[in-house]
């Protein structure tokens, strides 16, 4: 008789899996669940502090802009902040990657549920990334259009984005550490709260 | 061991202190850790600071908050500042560890970072309000001081490594320093 073989399901690289989380947030949590972590989560989280400088801060930069509103960090001039924040960009978004995992971390394991913090942080670290190209692509429409000096038209643009993000994490907890959905929507909208000074001190769009 | 015993042990034998630490609830303990921490100081060292009408030694990194209403700010400032860093610290100090291909375990660097935070306090403590007492409080004095504080601190989180973690004593000693040097980064910036 002939030996069952077994069968190995396709392996997605980063390029599959991140259409795969777009479109098919399902089948990408299923693979993200097997990916090493959370490497994959820091890679996920360099690549898009790389993409962001490219798409958004280098070219800022070359073409002159100031950003508005101005620095609140003394030590970095209104004038420097978009060649600052070729530095300051991936800094902070380490520091975010690590610190929200932290916190959706110890409020679980407070409140008495389990907890793993190697997949939290891949699950972070791939939102960022990810989001990132569907965010950097309504900031240039913006751009080019006008809306950029806009902060109610960008405020609701990212606000739509913002949704998605939060939708897509809160799965993504519910399926890979099987948290209730109610509660995984809950920390997603906590950090992103969390989010906001801390975006609004360190950041200029 | 109770977690008065834990504390006042890591003063004078760390070792024992992460012993007794072994088992204990965790992150629980770490958590309770920087908020015994970090309120008191609030507390204790800021509050007299500003009653004094003192100012800052450095200028505010913060367009928005005046140097002189620093210490009004940093009352509330500090409690917040002080659980932001031990999460980042001990993430950072997890993540390190992971890629390093070493074992870790998250709950118990909570514990480690945050009783090593908590640790050398009430010499801190006791320093800080003695040299206010005495008019001493100024740059030179707190700067050597405080890092050495600041060393000590780095020092029984590393036994803290070798003992729960299992780490050789050099990669737990460059760990320790790695991430007080991200203490000192963000406390440059936002406590005064």
């Amino acid at each position: 008789m002939k030996e069952a073989t077994h069968i190995r399901p396709h392996e997605m690289g980063l390029l599959q899996l991140w259409f795969a989380a777009l479109f098919h947030p399902s089948r990408a949590f299923e693979e993200l669940k097997r990916k090493p972590a959370p490497q994959w989560g820091l890679y996920a989280t360099l690549l898009r502090a790389l993409f962001i400088i490219l798409i958004w801060y280098l070219p800022l930069y070359l073409l002159g802009v100031k950003p508005s509103p101005p620095s609140y960090l003394t030590f970095v001039p209104t004038e420097n902040y978009y060649a600052a924040s070729m530095i300051i960009f991936p800094l902070y978004n380490v520091a975010i990657w690590l610190l929200f995992s932290a916190i959706v971390y110890v409020i679980l394991r407070l409140g008495g549920w389990k907890s793993d913090i190697d997949q939290i942080l891949n699950i972070g670290g791939i939102a960022g990334l990810v989001f990132q190209p569907v965010i950097s692509l309504f900031d240039w429409i913006g751009v080019v259009l006008g809306w950029h000096s806009l902060p109610v038209v960008l405020g609701i643009s990212h606000l739509c984005i913002d949704i998605w993000v939060i939708v897509w994490v809160a799965k993504g907890y519910n399926k890979i550490l099987g948290l209730p959905i109610w509660l995984s929507a809950g920390l997603t909208l906590l950090v992103t709260i969390v989010n906001v000074p801390l975006a609004m001190l360190f950041l200029r769009g | 061991m109770s977690f008065v015993r834990v504390w006042l042990t890591g003063l004078i034998n760390p070792a024992r202190s992460f012993e007794g630490l072994k088992g204990k609830p965790a992150p629980n303990w770490g958590f309770w850790a920087v908020l015994i921490r970090f309120i008191p100081t609030s507390i204790i060292v800021t509050l007299p600071l500003y009653l004094l009408g003192r100012e800052p030694f450095t200028p505010s990194s913060l367009e928005f908050l005046a140097t002189r209403n620093y210490y009004i700010a940093q009352l509330f400032i500090l409690p917040i500042f002080g659980v932001v860093i031990w999460l980042l610290m001990s993430a950072f100090a997890h993540v390190v560890l992971r890629l390093a291909g070493k074992g870790s375990d998250f709950d118990q660097v909570l514990n480690i970072v945050g009783m090593g935070m908590l640790i050398p306090i009430p010499v801190v403590w006791a320093w800080d309000v003695t040299m206010i007492a005495l008019n001493l409080f100024v740059l030179p004095v707190m700067a050597v001081s405080h890092s050495i504080f600041q060393l000590w601190e780095a020092s029984i989180e590393a036994v803290g490594f070798i003992k729960l973690l299992r780490l050789r004593v050099v990669p737990a000693v460059c760990l320790a320093l790695i991430i007080n040097a991200l203490y000192i980064v963000l406390a440059m910036i936002f406590i005064r």
